[in-house]
């Protein structure tokens, strides 16, 4: 039924209504003096109880007086009631007029008012409609809402797990992983799922829950590419530098000839290796010299090891370590719009790297960069 | 759509107050009775278009339309669905909502059973009733619109507060209301008979068992407030004198003494001034109460409306109608017939007193409440009031009240004989006061004042139940005659002895747990046993739980008595996910002789809890009591002689079922 037939007939209801009220009054209505209707009860009342013995006679009587008193009293001041009568607009045009008026002006202060057109938006209509029409978070909130219901549903933590480690909610994606974890049992791709969500929990930063997750990932699975590159980066972090060039190449002999990750392993291994042969950087007498620097001086020669470090990594690229401290040093100078185009770079050098690209992504949410 | 037909409906609704407020009043004037009675189909009318749309209400809510701005503000996807249709009022704009429903019921109902009333008073009380509504529901449309709408739709609501969900706290609010509307038909009355001069024989009949009915939904809706801040707000009280328990403690209070002065005035013909002057203070308070919870002035649970413009606009409704009601009061009562007279030492002489105790109560809690309010208002000091200063005015005016009680259905109504009543009673006077040195002696001397607050609220009980005692001759008559008599004996004084027993009872839970209640705050590690006041309590462990909306950590406690497993208490934190918002939930184990109350605190860090345990004697009492006194006032409702009887001739006919509440 569309919104103005059900208006017509609520408004057609205030009509009838009005209609109803104003009709002739009933001749008999008017003749009903309510006080003699009251003291005649009080006076039946009066006689039950002195029956049922709850009075005794003396104060029957007595009462019996008063109420008699009062009942002629009200008896003569009913007659000064006989002013009632009708006869005032009598006819069919009052009514009609008010209950017109009744819905006009209704009408009207909802025509200022009201949103006819805006159609109800109940929730179980929105769940209905087709999966290509919803947007991730309506599927998110349907899934959710399924698992407040029946949160041992490990089948649903498992489906919810990897979109939110997609949207970059870490914290419930390793509640999700977790929760699958321990209601359909620990799995290889469960592990690894929660290890990198718990890196990302942490910015990048590969923790020791993490690791445990990682390393019970690839014990279980040893095919798993995502877990050991996290791990090799987590022999890096921990400044084990031989140990991680040992296990690249090793990664990258054991690679097919075509394996997806292959140029990344390649590009982060040349930048470890240059890494370990000596990371080119301020020597003692530069960083001696500073102390003794000026403010002043000190940030034009920050500014301009910055400069170089910029030039030569657009010029030539470089690993991912040098990229990410660039963005860094662009943001202690404060300088925002250069951290983001050093960002914008890393992803375009980056950007067939998975494990790179989150990285690039956590740093810059580190840094409160992100788009 | 339902949102936009809430909306037209509740216009509807105003259109026909309208008509309801100036047709009737002036048919009344005019003496064309076809004017006067258009008011009982408009209220009828009006009813059905309120409850109309707040069906519409509930129904979005039910849905989860979150087009709408009330439900996303209020409401969730994923609240059950209990909560989804009390959520409807648990909100500013829903409760208003349900404020003039709940007006628009009564007016309804004194419509459709006021037969009997005098055409005048029924057209100019429906009036006064209509202009309420209009204040009301203009208030709605201007500044609460529960059917505004919000675009763009947002995908799921920002939940209900999570210490609103809760089973009665979903009722209580209705009840609260059913109070204070009740309330406005003692109001509407004594308007009309103002504007008409004359106060009918039926005035006092109708304005009587309105009055109860609001005294009975108040009192059941104060105590459970008071019961659910016991066991929700994890604090162990039951009463906090905070300004909005007050703001529906004022009413309740003159409403009691309207009930005692409507008494007086059914009976005696006697207080009628005083009464039509009660009534409206009353209702005037219940304004006051509506005004100062749903301005935003209190910060409070209860205030989800910080919004000056509304805070006006019940400031100007209320100037209105309670200025409106004093000057028409100045003007009129000296026109009205005064009652007969009576001797001090009288039935009428001792429920004067109960009024001038109440009325003076009622201003205590009123200065105590308004004027840090004032302070605070008028020079930006903030000044706390508190717990002391109720102690020390309402406290004192209480004690003599209470004491007098007993005395007065005892006395005889016109001229009473306070020494004989006084021999009569010196049986149980001599009881309580045996009981209270019991008690005395029992606790090895604990306080005086204890003992003799049980003394008092045992003078209460047993005062009550003698009075019946008496009034059927048991032990003065042979068995039988007492048992009839008790048969005969009105309704009305069994309903009187149950709320004055009831008072009693009240008075015992609280002085029970005030005087010997046990507090214990410690740390506990997991397996540990704690003995508090006889009962022993092992910790056994923490453990996560998934709720609907929440998860929970619950923490497990087998309690022991003399060996033997009693109670598994289930203390818990629970963290409301959508608004992520904490509230504690107690455990509680009710025993005979009182509460053992658990709440779970934060963790220390080495497995151990902090746990804050209660013993609370008695306290259970305090809810129980206020019970039997609402259950009182059923009695007395049900008794047939309050009703406007309908002459035997006219039973052929079946128009009037003049029972106001049934």
């Amino acid at each position: 039924m569309s919104l103005w037939i059900m208006f017509a007939l609520m408004a057609a209801s205030v009509g009838i209504i009005v209609l109803v009220a104003l009709r002739p009054a009933r001749a008999t209505e008017q003749t009903i003096n309510a006080d003699l209707l009251v003291y005649s009860d009080q006076l039946a009342t009066l006689e039950a109880d002195l029956e049922s013995g709850q009075i005794e006679t003396g104060e029957a009587e007595t009462a019996k007086i008063e109420i008699s008193r009062r009942l002629l009293a009200a008896g003569k001041f009913s007659a000064g009631n006989s002013d009632i009568g009708t006869g005032i607009f009598s006819g069919p045009t009052f009514p009609v007029f008010l209950a017109t008026s009744a819905v006009l002006l209704s009408l009207g202060v909802y025509a200022l008012n009201g949103n006819p057109d805006f159609a109800g938006v109940p929730f179980a209509g929105r769940q209905s409609e087709s999966p290509q029409d919803q947007s991730i978070p309506a599927l998110l909130a349907q899934i959710e809402e399924h698992l407040a219901q029946a949160p041992e549903d490990g089948q649903g933590w498992e489906l919810i797990a990897p979109i939110y480690l997609r949207l970059g909610r870490f914290n419930e994606a390793v509640r999700a992983f977790a929760n699958a974890g321990r209601i359909l049992g620990a799995n290889a791709p469960r592990l690894a799922g929660l290890g990198v969500a718990l890196v990302g929990v942490n910015g990048g930063t590969i923790i020791q829950e993490a690791r445990q997750a990682l390393v019970q990932a690839v014990n279980l699975d040893p095919t798993l590419v995502r877990p050991r590159l996290l791990l090799i980066i987590a022999l890096e972090q921990d400044g084990n530098l031989l140990e991680a060039r040992e296990a690249w190449q090793s990664l990258l002999r054991e690679s097919a000839e075509d394996a997806p990750w292959r140029e990344a392993v390649t590009t982060r291994l040349a930048a470890l290796e240059e890494r370990i042969e000596g990371a080119p950087g301020p020597d003692q007498s530069q960083i001696d010299a500073a102390g003794q620097m000026s403010p002043e001086d000190r940030q034009a020669m920050v500014t301009r090891m910055v400069g170089q470090l910029a030039a030569r990594l657009e010029a030539d690229g470089g690993p991912l370590s040098d990229w990410m401290r660039l963005v860094r040093s662009y943001m202690v100078l404060q300088q925002e719009d250069e951290a983001r185009a050093a960002l914008a770079n890393a992803r375009a050098q980056y950007v067939r790297d998975e494990v790179a690209m989150e990285q690039i992504a956590a740093t810059a949410r580190s840094l409160s960069l992100e788009e | 759509m339902i949102a936009e037909i809430g909306h037209f409906a509740t216009l509807l609704a105003l259109s026909l107050a309208l008509l309801q407020g100036s047709l009737p009043i002036w048919g009344a004037a005019k003496g064309d009775l076809r004017i006067m009675n258009s008011a009982r189909t408009f209220a009828v009318g009006q009813f059905l278009f309120v409850a109309f749309a707040f069906a519409c209400l509930i129904a979005l809510y039910v849905r989860s339309d979150f087009s709408v701005l009330n439900v996303w503000e209020n409401s969730h996807s994923a609240k059950p669905l209990l909560y989804k249709v009390t959520g409807a009022w648990g909100n500013h704009e829903g409760s208003m909502l349900l404020w003039v429903l709940i007006l628009a019921f009564f007016g309804a109902l004194v419509a459709l059973f006021g037969d009997n009333l005098p055409p005048r008073l029924r057209a100019n009380s429906l009036a006064v009733q209509g202009w309420i509504s209009i204040a009301f529901l203009l208030f709605i449309l201007i500044t609460s619109n529960p059917f505004a709408r919000l675009f763009p739709v947002p995908l799921d609501g920002q939940d209900l507060n999570p210490i609103l969900q809760d089973i009665s706290l979903a009722i209580h609010p209705p009840l609260l209301y059913a109070g204070y509307v009740g309330f406005s038909m003692a109001f509407s009355f004594a308007i009309a008979a103002l504007i008409e001069g004359k106060i009918d024989a039926a005035w006092a009949r109708w304005v009587r068992p309105w009055t109860l009915l609001a005294w009975m939904f108040l009192t059941a809706g104060i105590s459970m407030g008071s019961w659910w801040a016991y066991y929700e707000l994890g604090w162990g009280g039951w009463w906090f004198w905070d300004p909005v328990e007050n703001a529906s403690f004022m009413p309740w209070l003159a409403g009691t003494a309207l009930l005692h002065s409507a008494l007086v005035m059914e009976r005696r013909d006697a207080l009628k001034v005083w009464t039509i002057l009660l009534a409206i203070l009353t209702f005037s308070l219940s304004l006051l109460g509506t005004f100062l919870v749903r301005s935003g002035v209190l910060t409070s649970v209860h205030a989800f409306a910080v919004d000056a413009a509304r805070g006006v606009f019940i400031l100007v409704i209320m100037g209105i109608f309670v200025g409106g009601a004093l000057t028409l009061f100045a003007w009129r009562a000296p026109r009205l017939r005064q009652g007969g007279l009576f001797a001090p030492i009288s039935r009428e002489g001792a429920l004067v007193l109960n009024n001038l105790f109440l009325a003076t109560a009622t201003a205590a809690v009123f200065i105590g409440t308004l004027y840090p309010l004032l302070l605070e208002a008028l020079t930006g000091e903030k000044i706390s009031v508190g717990a002391p200063f109720f102690n020390k005015t309402f406290g004192p005016l209480m004690v003599p009240l209470l004491i007098l009680v007993p005395f007065g259905p005892m006395l005889a109504w016109k001229r009473g004989d306070l020494l004989a009543v006084a021999q009569r009673l010196a049986v149980v006077a001599a009881f309580a006061l045996i009981v209270a040195g019991a008690v005395y002696w029992s606790l090895n001397g604990g306080p005086v004042l204890a003992a003799l607050g049980v003394g008092l609220a045992v003078w209460l009980i047993a005062g009550a139940v003698f009075e019946i005692l008496w009034r059927v001759k048991f032990m003065r008559a042979p068995f039988a005659e007492a048992f009839r008599r008790a048969g005969g004996l009105p309704r009305a004084a069994w309903g009187t002895m149950l709320a004055h027993a009831g008072v009693g009872v009240v008075l015992l839970g609280i002085v029970g747990v005030t005087s010997w209640k046990t507090e214990v705050i410690t740390t506990v590690a997991p397996g540990e046993t704690l003995t508090v006041a006889g009962s022993e309590l092992t910790f056994e462990g923490i453990s996560s739980r998934e709720g609907p909306n929440y998860s929970e950590e619950v923490a497990q406690f087998t309690v022991r008595r003399e060996g033997e497993v009693v109670a598994i208490l289930e203390p818990a934190k629970r963290l409301y996910t959508v608004r992520r918002q904490p509230t504690t939930e107690a455990g509680i184990k009710s025993f005979i002789g009182g509460d053992l109350y658990l709440v779970l605190g934060e963790a220390t860090g080495d497995g151990s809890y902090i746990i804050r345990i209660y013993d609370n004697p008695l306290v259970t009492l305090i809810w129980i009591g206020t019970y039997i006194m609402v259950l009182g006032g059923m009695v007395s409702l049900s008794d047939r002689r309050l009703r406007v009887g309908a002459p035997r001739k006219r039973a052929a006919k079946p128009v009037s079922a003049p029972a106001p509440a049934e």
